[in-house]
């Protein structure tokens, strides 16, 4: 607990905190790059259901990097956002929860591009099958639960 | 409060808190956080086939991708927009004075529009263009300044709604 109350007397965390355009900066960037990391990956996981398929999945798959660039945006601003309030949100369990979803839900974004790139490395045509389904749904349901987790730390 | 409102408006916010949609946004406790969470789910619906549309209009993937390929994105894009234009209704009528007073929330609003007539501007012009070159050309300069303006438009969209709570509130 000293090593996060420490955290929060940081630099960083007295500009997030106390200046007039820290927070409202760091909140918009987070929600950028929210759109463009779950925007992005929800379009691959319906694709993956059947949506969409007259865009060819290694096109699909290529745009998928920008997903990525929304990702460490969110890494950078949401560390910037935790380290206002760290001792705050350590014990929210909403904040806890969230964290496991987006953890997991990067985790399985990676691992649905990667099993789409060899799928297409093998020359199979496959390419839907059940264990990419179970990821493609997986993905869907970690980013929704992380946005209403996310939400509900405002509220409670 | 509203002093500096134009006087025909206070009529208008006046009714707002008297509907219905007023009530159900102040009335449960859940209400406004449920809206919110819609409302951030709208728009990721509303950016990611934004995204790759505007991107494809700019030429990227272009070799791999037929053009009218992602047209098939344009629904999506409508749905997330619907839910959201659903939402912020609901917003707008449960505290009217307070988007009445806000600047971030105007500049949100032009941004809509333009936006709108953007796409306007897409379908009847570019569409044509777009219509008569090949599914793997590159779109002349005219065709793909109006996917930048789209990107820039929704982030500018996005970033002024975000800021609502924060700056230029009365």
């Amino acid at each position: 607990m000293a090593f996060i109350a420490w955290i929060e007397e940081t630099w960083l965390g007295e500009v997030v905190r106390a200046s007039a355009y820290g927070y409202p900066l760091m909140i918009t960037l987070h929600s950028l790059g929210l759109a463009v990391m779950v925007g992005l990956s929800v379009i691959l996981s319906l694709r993956v259901f059947g949506f969409f398929s007259t865009i060819p999945y290694s096109s699909l798959e290529r745009l998928l990097k920008i997903a990525w660039i929304g990702f460490i945006i969110n890494l950078i601003s949401g560390f910037s956002l935790y380290v206002a309030n760290a001792t705050g949100l350590i014990v929210d369990p909403y904040f806890l929860i969230k964290m496991g979803m987006v953890i997991l839900g990067a985790i399985l974004v990676g691992t649905m591009q990667s099993m789409i790139n060899t799928a297409f490395a093998t020359g199979s045509q496959e390419m839907a099958n059940m264990n990419l389904k179970i990821v493609a749904g997986a993905v869907i349901f970690c980013w929704t639960a992380a946005m209403v987790t996310g939400r509900l730390i405002a509220y409670l | 409060m509203g002093e500096d409102l134009p006087g025909w408006i206070i009529p208008i916010l006046n009714w707002m808190e008297t509907t219905w949609i007023n009530d159900l946004m102040l009335g449960p406790r859940w209400s406004w956080p449920i809206f919110e969470t819609l409302h951030f789910t709208g728009m990721c619906l509303l950016f990611g086939p934004l995204i790759i549309m505007d991107l494809r209009l700019l030429g990227f993937e272009r070799l791999t991708i037929p053009s009218a390929a992602v047209h098939k994105l344009i629904p999506l894009t409508i749905f997330g927009f619907g839910i959201n234009l659903v939402t912020g209704i609901g917003f707008v009528f449960g505290n009217p004075y307070r988007y009445a007073m806000s600047n971030m929330f105007l500049f949100k609003s032009i941004l809509i529009l333009l936006a709108g007539a953007n796409v306007l501007y897409f379908w009847k012009k570019a569409m044509p263009v777009l219509d008569g070159i090949g599914p793997h050309e590159d779109a002349p300069t005219s065709i793909k300044l109006v996917g930048l303006t789209s990107l820039l438009l929704w982030t500018g969209v996005l970033s002024f709604g975000r800021l609502i709570p924060y700056f230029g509130t009365g």
